[in-house]
């Protein structure tokens, strides 16, 4: 047998809100994305929200969850987002492959996907919680109710019980009502509602009663007719039914809103590293701060990381897709970082107040511990500004080449900061213009007035610290030459990636000119044009090998 | 809770039954499993587990945080033979 692979750069699995908002961003850089969905519609739990959502109008404040919905659908097919609904990963294994049960036209194949990057955005299962009966067809969770009355439009019963009065249980019944059936009651184990309290008293104006300090005995029925009745019971400090308080409740329906649990299987499968955090729904894959989880190039998002609501998924979302497009070299460090920093401000504002201050506090922990469990070292690169800054004991904002006139020609550039034994710069000058002397650790001074810009010195130096740049190239583009020891040299015309000083991609350049002398020691020399406004950063190129 | 309340409805295994294999020295999930087959059925544990792991916490005196969830194994979803062994490929 042999499986099919199909090389992607992202895959994401699963296609609600934080989904969704990562296909796009990422497909919005130019990445090509495959967006897998085990339903027949993409959305998530979108669709079923028929409400208006909270939030600022950052993130679409007053909408309905559902039009939104549709907006993100429409947007990611725009973009040439591949979507395959009704299609199941049902497994990660080495190198990022993952095996798909892909739905074509009502064919099942299986195949196997390889992924640069993969966004596990797969979302979180109903809680249960069991008692005498439970099994009993009528008793189901309320998200399941809420699937059957707002997608499917098929009311299960006529007369339900809520139990529990999160935001799930809260909400659902409201929308119960507005199907048309009748709530009997929300009862919950603590001695006050958990949810908003304006949900709360949506319902409550619709007189619907609220048993706090209660909790469910037993369904009442038979495999026949399905749940007749309901035994609920006040309980004592330690959570346990006190006897004499039973009340039967005349029930068809019985939904279960005992909370969510992170669908992490996927994640666990691809290795990453999980913790315990109740707040968060219990045990959660780990991530940094752009979602990436403890295996590189693996982001979590949305309730599979912590559960919590599709504005705070959509803005993970959003985090991810964009980190991964960085990383696959599709948007510059420093755009990236910017639009990555809108974000965290925004998902911070999310998780403001007596209701977020806890998923707050979760979702710091989280962090923490991903750094605690990564080899941070590793992970940091080289910076270039903080070494010249410590050199030089000053705070420098960045490095720039503001010094050279536009109509100056050729100048050498080096960056070289630290004092080091070295001096092959001072001995290739014909001209004079480097001065190092005495010790050979001093920092090597650049006497521009005697530079000539013939970069005799770039392919001297050993530590590849020296560049020529040229501001007069044209109206709008600079040019900079850099050694280039690789084994796949760029020609003249070819169009490369640009990088900064840390192989963040900048922009596409142009090769205008490849030198390779035998005089140069197998140190050919590159030079690439860029516009002006790249030519402070712009310091190698990155060649697909 | 009587012992006969269902815990793993996909293998019918009941409350008793976790308790049973439990005090026969089950402490983890995967014991649980081993010995009931709680959790083998359809669904893969995805409504179980929480209630095992209740239980492991209850009997056991464990905090949450110890009573660790089985480990995940693929298909994380149902599968049929007949997709798997290609059989309806070209």
């Amino acid at each position: 047998m042999v499986i099919i692979l199909i090389k992607m750069e992202m895959v994401v699995i699963g296609a609600g809100p934080a989904g969704l908002s990562s296909a796009i961003e990422a497909a919005k850089e130019g990445v090509e994305v495959l967006l897998v969905d085990e339903n027949l519609k993409a959305g998530g739990q979108l669709f079923k929200q028929i409400h208006k959502f909270f939030g600022s109008s950052d993130h679409r404040a007053g909408v309905r969850g559902i039009d939104i919905g549709k907006e993100l659908i429409n947007e990611s097919r725009k973009l040439g987002v591949n979507i395959w609904l009704n299609s199941i990963a049902i497994g990660i294994f080495d190198d990022k492959n993952i095996l798909i049960k892909q739905n074509k036209n009502g064919r099942e194949s299986l195949k196997r996907v390889q992924a640069d990057k993969i966004i596990i955005a797969t979302g979180a299962s109903e809680k249960v919680i069991n008692f005498t009966n439970w099994t009993l067809p009528g008793v189901m969770g309320a998200g399941a109710a809420q699937t059957m009355i707002n997608v499917h439009r098929v009311l299960p019963g006529d007369r339900f019980l809520m139990v529990g009065t999160g935001n799930v249980g809260l909400i659902v019944s409201y929308q119960l009502i507005q199907a048309g059936a009748k709530v009997v009651g929300l009862i919950d184990a603590a001695e006050e509602v958990g949810g908003y309290g304006v949900h709360a008293a949506k319902i409550a104006r619709k007189g619907v009663p609220f048993y706090l300090n209660h909790t469910i005995i037993k369904a009442d029925g038979n495999n026949k007719d399905g749940v007749t009745g309901a035994v609920i019971a006040e309980v004592d400090d330690n959570w346990q039914p006190i006897s004499g308080t039973e009340k039967e409740l005349k029930v068809d329906v019985i939904t279960l809103a005992a909370g969510l649990k992170p669908l992490s299987e996927l994640a666990n499968m691809a290795g990453c590293k999980r913790t315990y955090i109740s707040e968060l729904g219990g045990w959660v894959p780990l991530h940094n701060e752009n979602m990436e989880s403890t295996v590189s190039g693996v982001y979590v998002v949305g309730d599979v990381t912590g559960v919590e609501e599709a504005n705070t998924a959509l803005e993970e979302g959003r985090l991810a897709g964009i980190d991964a497009a960085e990383k696959l070299g599709r948007i510059a460090a420093k755009e990236s970082n910017n639009k990555k920093k809108n974000i965290t401000k925004r998902v911070k504002n999310l998780r403001l107040g007596p209701f977020g201050e806890n998923r707050l506090k979760a979702k710091e922990k989280l962090i923490k511990e991903y750094y605690e469990l990564t080899d941070k070292d590793c992970r940091e690169k080289y910076d270039p500004v903080k070494a010249m800054e410590h050199q030089s004991g000053e705070k420098i904002k960045r490095i720039s080449v503001d010094h050279i006139d536009k109509t100056q020609g050729p100048v050498a550039v080096i960056e070289c900061n630290q004092e080091i034994p070295c001096n092959p710069c001072e001995l290739a000058c014909k001209f004079g213009a480097i001065e190092i002397g005495e010790p050979i650790t001093n920092i090597p001074i650049l006497n521009e007035e005697k530079c000539t810009g013939c970069g005799l010195c770039l392919p001297q130096c050993p530590g590849l610290a020296i560049f020529l740049i040229d501001k007069s190239y044209s109206s709008d583009k600079s040019t900079v030459a850099f050694p280039y020891e690789y084994k796949h040299i760029p020609k003249k015309g070819d169009i490369v990636d640009a990088v900064d000083r840390q192989g963040n991609y900048l922009c596409k350049a142009e090769v205008v000119k490849v030198l390779q002398l035998e005089k140069f020691d197998k140190t050919p020399i590159v030079t690439i044009s860029v516009l002006d406004k790249y030519i402070d950063d712009a310091r190698n190129i990155k060649m697909s090998d | 809770m009587k012992d006969d309340v269902i815990v793993c409805r996909c293998e019918e295994v009941t409350l008793g039954e976790i308790k049973e294999a439990i005090e026969a020295g089950a402490r983890t999930v995967t014991d649980v499993k081993r010995r009931t087959r709680a959790g083998m059925g359809l669904c893969q544990g995805k409504s179980c587990e929480i209630i095992v792991q209740r239980q492991l916490c209850k009997q056991l005196n464990l905090s949450s945080e110890e009573a660790h969830p089985a480990r995940d194994r693929a298909p994380v979803r149902p599968i049929s033979f007949g997709v798997l062994g290609d059989e309806y490929n070209d």
